[in-house]
């Protein structure tokens, strides 16, 4: 029997839900311990305490999260063989030995976990290398058991390795087919943005319900370090994306336009939606972050000016290129206008742009109360070529939207080139200006509006949402295909829903996400009370100390 | 309490996604159904089921139908508006075009058409017929019936899973070849070797042919290959075999037709 059917729900909703739930957890608990060791890391080297004490939060999530993991995964695996046998027995006999000693790593990270986790507070001091060391093997076995469910997950998409009757000749060909490695990539990536946000979203329900304003301060700072993460790992998601649909077009070019340009088209506009709402929302939250510095005022006039290329950048970035809905439309379904702002180069020039703005927000968050001296060349030196990147980002997409596509390709790259290449030049001119800097307003921590957490809890909630429905669009363009162009899909439910409806599916799994991640913070916060460490609040200016570096995120 | 109350903005902001989402078109799709299309259907009813088989089978990913747009049209494939009367469209090179796309790419695309009798639209042999069948009805006449056509030659090969590579000129040598073994060079020069009776085929005055019967240099030689009656050389008899474009292949025709019209416009 091919395929069982679930009552009321139907099969494909269950598998959906139970998927989606295990990969929102297991990206989770693996962000996460990422994210810890990058942080105690940077707390063990610059001798900061409360890094270590921020990870030490951190990792206080990880074993009510991971009990989560097991039991969706075991949802999601047990779904599958019940209600797809025929599909989990083609899936087994191609990967069976990966089956084997995939949960022998999990058991390896899960052991490495509990003993971080629990050592931590004796692998101090001198022995604090083993914890670290400790750290690295967790994050490693947890790369590894996320690779290996990316084969199979990419190998549905892609297959490799198999002849034309499906028979898989070679594992590795099945594992290293073309679409592994842009998946490994991008989930990887994208899961620390993932995990950044929720902690961020953590220390921003722990920072309404604190009345202490040492906690206050405590865990304001925690929500604005891991937004900066996560803002700042998005920025290689857009291009880490373009290599995945980059594999996915050498596989199957149909494939890939019916992703880009086909049935599958609206998500993305769905998509450029919803990460504008993002990072008009971390815009937002990094603006009433500013009113922490005292003697930022200058730098909030430019508030509007940024809100409106923001806003501009927005609308071309989301403007879709072909408006194909139905096999009729899509004959010559191509908009006057909005085809050609939706064209490649206006994007590129748009979303540039769009990261220049940001970038400068952060400079000025950057230099918010500290004065420099006798630094004007620099600064001159500084804005010039932030301005003269910006002119010519939109020159290039302005020439790129008349030039030849080969042209138009070479262009964006010497786009991103020159973005970055500002970037990196001005970061480091900046940074040797502020050398010299001095100090009139610290960062008073614990000091910004509630509003501003809202943001942070908001964003949490975006990303999820973002996830589910992008993993959606990646499951989807399989269209009637379990694996494609292998093993087809006959079952009642092979056809794709409207969009509205995936919708809906991805709401209701991220409000369940939620609601048991929400468990998860409560274990957390019960688990213990520590003493929080002192960090700069109002009332309690940070001192520095000798030997104590200001790491700059 | 006071977390969930919180929560409220970031709910509306799902509120809005949510709302956005069914807000836009809602198409959904369903897997297509196979065809079982009888031996017997004439040709006009055959490009009745062809035209839902283009629709159904992912062609318009790629391909476009804008009348009056040209040959190019604005899809990644060519424009199909026209194609039935386009020269190089007969009936068999069009059902080589759907068994194997990369075997002749047509000129400024890429090869990134999957065959159309492989998944993902796994046309059978009937339904083939059926597209090519809708294809000719595009300005022309769809003519044939199932059975006509060549069937392809393997049903169903793995999903392409290699590099598109970009069209190539045609090798000199592979032409020679093409040309020997269809006994071309037993009338015809190329190159100063070959047979008198016909012209030699590089020689200019084809050109000129071409533009007297307001052709491009390409659909000349095409016609003149397919057709040899249609347009007699000065001053040389009637005498080639009229069926020996129909024994070609198409790529070999196509192969042909490129090698020769690219060396006489330079
Ligand atoms: C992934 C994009 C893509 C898809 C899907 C696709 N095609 Fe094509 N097709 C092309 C491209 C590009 C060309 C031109 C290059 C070549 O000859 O291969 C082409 C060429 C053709 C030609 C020859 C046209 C000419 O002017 O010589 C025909 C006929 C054709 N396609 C029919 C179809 C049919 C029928 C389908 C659906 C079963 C289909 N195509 C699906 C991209 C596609
Ligand atoms: C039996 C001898 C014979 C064979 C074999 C033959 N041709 Fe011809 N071909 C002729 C003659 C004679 C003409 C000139 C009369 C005409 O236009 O039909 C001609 C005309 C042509 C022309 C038009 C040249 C012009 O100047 O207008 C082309 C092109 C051509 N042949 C190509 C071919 C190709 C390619 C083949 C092999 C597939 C081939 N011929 C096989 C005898 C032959």
């Amino acid at each position: 029997m091919p395929y069982r059917d679930f009552p009321l729900l139907g099969s494909r909703n269950v598998v959906w839900m139970g998927a989606e739930l295990h990969l929102m957890f297991a990206a989770f608990v693996l962000a996460v311990p990422l994210f810890a060791l990058v942080i105690e890391f940077m707390g063990w080297r610059s001798k900061q305490e409360r890094y270590d004490r921020l990870a030490h939060e951190l990792t206080r999530l990880l074993p009510p999260a991971y009990t989560f993991t097991a039991i969706t995964g075991a949802f999601m695996g047990f779904s599958l063989f019940t209600l797809y046998p025929q599909f989990m027995n083609y899936m087994t006999g191609v990967f069976g030995p990966t089956m084997w000693v995939y949960p022998l790593f999990f058991i390896l990270e899960s052991l490495s976990l509990y003993f971080y986790y629990y050592m931590w507070d004796r692998l101090q001091g001198d022995k604090k290398w083993i914890h670290v060391l400790l750290g690295l093997s967790l994050n490693i076995w947890g790369t590894i058991v996320m690779f290996i469910a990316n084969s199979w997950a990419s190998f549905m998409m892609s297959p490799g390795g198999a002849n034309s009757a499906g028979e898989v000749q070679s594992l590795w060909g099945a594992i290293s087919n073309l679409t592994w490695w842009p998946l490994n990539l991008h989930r990887l990536v994208a899961n620390v943005t993932f995990g950044a946000f929720l902690c961020s979203a953590y220390a921003a329900y722990r920072y309404l319900g604190s009345k202490d304003s040492k906690e206050k301060a405590y865990y304001d700072w925690m929500g604005y370090t891991g937004n900066l993460v996560g803002l700042f790992t998005m920025l290689f998601l857009p291009f880490l994306g373009y290599y995945l649909g980059f594999e996915i077009y050498s596989f199957s070019p149909q494939m890939g336009v019916t992703l880009m340009g086909g049935v599958l088209s609206w998500v993305f506009v769905i998509q450029a939606v919803v990460i504008a709402t993002m990072f008009l929302a971390a815009a937002y939250y990094s603006w009433l972050g500013l009113s922490r510095i005292p003697g930022s005022e200058p730098y909030r006039r430019w508030v509007p000016a940024f809100n409106a290329i923001l806003i501009v950048g927005f609308a071309v970035w989301s403007t879709p290129h072909t408006m194909a809905a139905t096999p009729e439309e899509a004959t010559g379904g191509f908009h006057p206008v909005l085809s050609s702002l939706g064209l490649m180069a206006p994007k590129m020039a748009a979303v540039s742009l769009i990261l220049l703005v940001l970038y400068v927000s952060y400079l000025f968050y950057r230099r918010a109360g500290k004065k420099v001296k006798g630094a004007g060349v620099l600064n001159g030196l500084i804005w010039g070529l932030i301005i003269l990147g910006g002119v010519a980002i939109l020159g290039l997409g302005v020439h790129g939207f008349f030039a030849p596509a080969a042209l138009r390709i070479k262009e964006s790259i010497i786009q991103i080139l020159v973005l970055l290449g500002v970037i990196l030049t001005t970061f480091i001119m900046d940074t040797m200006r502020l050398r010299k800097a001095r100090i009139i307003g610290s960062p008073a921590w614990g000091a910004v509006p509630r509003r501003s957490q809202y943001a942070l809890i908001a964003l949490a909630f975006i990303i999820v949402w973002l996830m589910g429905l992008m993993g959606y669009a990646r499951s989807a363009v399989r269209l009637n295909w379990h694996v494609s162009g292998i093993l087809e899909d006959t079952s009642p439910q092979a056809g794709l829903p409207a969009l509205g409806q995936a919708a809906n599916m991805t709401t209701i799994i991220t409000l369940i996400f939620f609601a048991l991640l929400g468990l998860v913070f409560l274990f957390a916060i019960y688990s213990g009370r520590e003493k929080v460490p002192a960090i700069s609040g109002p009332g309690i200016p940070h001192q520095h100390k000798e030997g104590e570096d200001e790491v700059h995120l | 309490m006071k977390y969930i109350y919180s929560t409220v903005p970031a709910l509306v902001i799902l509120g809005i996604f949510l709302w956005f989402s069914n807000w836009i078109p809602q198409t959904t799709w369903e897997p297509p159904k196979k065809l079982q299309l009888s031996a017997d259907l004439s040709p006009a009813d055959l490009a009745r089921f062809g035209e839902t088989l283009v629709k159904e089978r992912g062609c318009l990913t790629c391909h476009t139908i804008e009348e009056g747009a040209g040959e190019r049209g604005r899809g990644r494939g060519p424009n199909f508006a026209g194609i039935g009367v386009r020269p190089r469209s007969t009936p068999k090179y069009l059902a080589e075009s759907l068994y194997d796309p990369g075997a002749f790419v047509v000129e400024g695309y890429v090869n990134i058409m999957p065959s159309a009798v492989a998944p993902p639209a796994r046309l059978s042999y009937e339904e083939a017929t059926a597209v090519v069948n809708y294809l000719l009805s595009l300005g022309g006449r769809p003519s044939v019936k199932v059975g006509d056509l060549p069937r392809p030659a393997q049903q169903a090969a793995a999903p392409a899973a290699a590099i598109p590579a970009a069209p190539q000129a045609p090798a000199p040598a592979e032409v020679k070849a093409i040309l020997n073994k269809y006994g071309c060079l037993a009338c015809h020069a190329l190159g100063g070797e070959g047979g008198k009776v016909g012209p030699a085929l590089d020689r200019r005055e084809i050109a000129d042919e071409a533009k007297e019967s307001k052709l491009s240099v390409a659909d000349y030689i095409r016609q003149s290959i397919v057709a040899p009656g249609a347009y007699l050389a000065q001053g040389f008899p009637n005498i080639m075999p009229a069926d020996i474009g129909d024994k070609m292949t198409a790529r070999e025709l196509e192969q042909v037709v490129k090698y020769l019209s690219d060396g006489l416009s330079k």
